[in-house]
């Protein structure tokens, strides 16, 4: 980056986009902190709020295991296997993310409800409707594409090679997998799975169609924003960041320091 | 330990743009095979089909007395070693050697892995990772790997074309000692020459996906096959003649240029005559030498290649020699001289139909 000429005026908008990004995070703090710290301790101390940002953490983290055992597999089979279809296979995976998310909890609502195609069949031991099946498949649906690209992205990452010498060796496929692909892709997944946590927390359109209630921290938010405004719902939007903020550097640094000993 | 031959029978894979063909060969128990061929030729291929990485789509691999098409690569007794290591980058050098120890259930596979780190004098590189070792060290890391659990059979895919000349030469000197120690049947892929000659036994040449000549290193380097085998192996003279005189086990043979003398068995018929250029002396004037055939030319050019000079006389032979004679006798274009080889430098082929 030598000439300014160009250097300068590219500096100059990602500033924008930063400050675009940092400033309202600052704003909300700092606001919230100086202005109104005791409506933040009224918050931190209100059940109903402590109770749904625990449910959308809990609610999520399961959506992201969800992701994570049935994602693996077909993650892996992209990124090594050919087959007819499988660009088709790959863009449905994809399709989440170009989907609204209101319209994809419709459709979710119309086979989940208790009359629906899987609801109905499910519906004397498991019920999705108002219940947190019905939030984790609704976080599920939207994150899968997040953390099924990341795996994908994993596998394809680790040299095949790498299977092939452990099948010389004399490690079966299932044992190679778990041996050398696993956790040579461990960090993709790792970060796979926090993006789609993330996503799952953040998801309210499709949740609040299929499960209003229990209330999720984001269909909360949304409740009290819009019966009483600004000032009663930042309290509870300040802790949902914060926490989530605390655990994804956690696990950030978790997934840098795994693999730095080799890497 | 115990060895095993391998056995390929019109080995067939067909990969669409590339196909091997009719691969066959016998490396015999504790043999040191060479697979020697041009970059492309579908050394590395052959090799992973050996190894069960790949099925072929007909033909037999034969394993000791198995026929192992069916056998998946985990249960044919195989050690692997790619050209580029392929060392696990998340286990450490004991922890890379273990894996097969571990996988095949050996006792005590920590002794065992530490005596073949020792074997290959790598005790100070135990607890290292991959990254940090050099190209050399990976090398012999990925052969400790492959031979801890003793295979019957070890399987080297270039070995050593991703190290520099020094390290070649240790990695070279070390896998013969390996081999007179452990007496592996060991199949070795490789493109340079110089490698198949110092550690083959046998050498297959492998052209286009074609197994072109099996035989000795003598068979290969003096009596090539064909043009295309003798230019791949630096046989620059390849004539094609006529024997029209035999006696006494010397043969007269007619190349159209000219004719030469030449020991060999081959008493009739068009043959194919090869001469290395090494083999060929120039002078300026006819002397009075042992060698058998002094032929005269003009010479067409005169080019540098490194160590030597490459002169090229227009009644056909190539020649090698060194920049003393190119100073001594003032070779240059348009220049007369004399090209003159012995009798047993003359290799003879029987043309084949």
């Amino acid at each position: 980056m030598k000439d300014i000429r160009l250097t300068a005026p590219f500096v100059l908008l990602a500033i924008i986009l930063v400050l675009f990004v940092g400033a309202p995070i600052a704003n909300i703090y700092g606001v919230q902190l100086l202005q109104d710290f005791s409506g933040l301790v009224k918050a931190a101390t209100d059940p109903a709020v402590y109770q749904s940002i625990w449910l959308s953490v809990y609610a999520s983290a399961l959506a992201a295991f969800a992701a994570f055992f049935f994602g693996t597999p077909l993650a892996y089979i992209l990124a090594r296997k050919d087959f007819p279809g499988k660009n088709l296979v790959a863009r449905i995976i994809d399709l989440p993310m170009v989907i609204p998310h209101i319209a994809a909890g419709i459709m979710l609502y119309g086979i989940f409800n208790r009359s629906g195609m899987v609801g109905g069949l499910v519906n004397n031991f498991l019920l999705f409707e108002d219940a947190l099946p019905g939030i984790v498949v609704a976080m599920l649906f939207v994150s899968l594409p997040f953390y099924v690209n990341s795996a994908r992205e994993g596998f394809e990452s680790v040299d095949p090679r790498l299977e092939h010498v452990s099948r010389t060796l004399g490690q079966t496929p299932w044992r190679t997998f778990f041996k050398v692909s696993f956790p040579l892709a461990s960090s993709h997944l790792l970060t796979g799975a926090i993006l789609s946590w993330a996503r799952g927390i953040s998801e309210y359109a499709a949740v609040a169609i299929i499960a209003y209630y229990p209330k999720t921290a984001p269909v909360l938010i949304r409740d009290r924003f819009t019966s009483y405004g600004l000032t009663s719902s930042r309290p509870a939007t300040l802790l949902l960041v914060t926490i989530c903020l605390i655990t994804f550097i956690l696990l950030w640094s978790f997934a840098k320091s795994n693999e730095s000993h080799w890497r | 330990m115990n060895p095993t031959g391998v056995k390929l029978e019109d080995l067939t894979k067909d990969l669409g743009e590339f196909r091997i063909e009719n691969a066959s060969l016998e490396a015999y128990k504790g043999d040191y095979f060479m697979i020697l061929g041009p970059t492309g030729a579908g050394k590395t291929i052959l090799l992973e089909t050996i190894a069960g990485i790949r099925t072929p789509d007909d033909g037999r691999i034969i394993i000791g007395d198995r026929d192992v098409r069916n056998v998946p690569p985990e249960d044919r007794n195989i050690g692997f070693v790619y050209q580029d290591y392929a060392l696990f980058p998340h286990l450490t050098t004991v922890e890379n050697v273990l894996f097969g120890l571990e996988a095949r259930n050996v006792p005590n596979p920590r002794a065992k892995a530490e005596e073949v780190i020792d074997l290959l004098n790598l005790p100070h590189l135990t607890d290292r990772y991959p990254r940090t070792l050099s190209g050399g060290e990976s090398q012999k890391v990925a052969v400790a790997r492959a031979i801890a659990y003793r295979p019957g059979v070890l399987l080297l895919d270039e070995p050593t074309a991703a190290l520099d000349p020094q390290t070649k030469e240790s990695v070279r000197a070390e896998l013969g000692k390996l081999h007179e120690e452990l007496e592996v049947t060991t199949l070795h892929v490789t493109h340079d020459q110089a490698e198949a000659k110092i550690l083959g036994e046998r050498i297959a040449i492998i052209m286009a996906g074609k197994l072109k000549q099996i035989g000795t290193v003598d068979d290969i380097f003096n009596k090539p096959i064909d043009r295309k085998v003798a230019s791949f192996v630096g046989v620059e003279n390849v004539l094609e003649g006529k024997v029209v005189k035999f006696a006494n086990q010397v043969a007269t043979i007619d190349v159209g240029n000219f004719q030469l003398k030449a020991i060999t068995d081959v008493e009739q018929g068009p043959v194919y005559v090869y001469l290395r250029p090494e083999d060929i002396f120039i002078s300026d004037q006819r002397q009075s030498t042992s060698a058998r055939n002094t032929i005269p030319g003009t010479i067409l050019s005169v080019s540098h290649l490194g160590q030597v000079y490459r002169v090229r006389v227009d009644n056909g032979l190539n020649c090698f020699v060194t920049k003393q004679s190119v100073d001594e006798f003032d070779l240059q274009q348009g220049k007369k001289i004399f090209a003159a080889f012995k009798a047993t430098a003359v290799q003879v082929r029987l043309s084949h139909t």
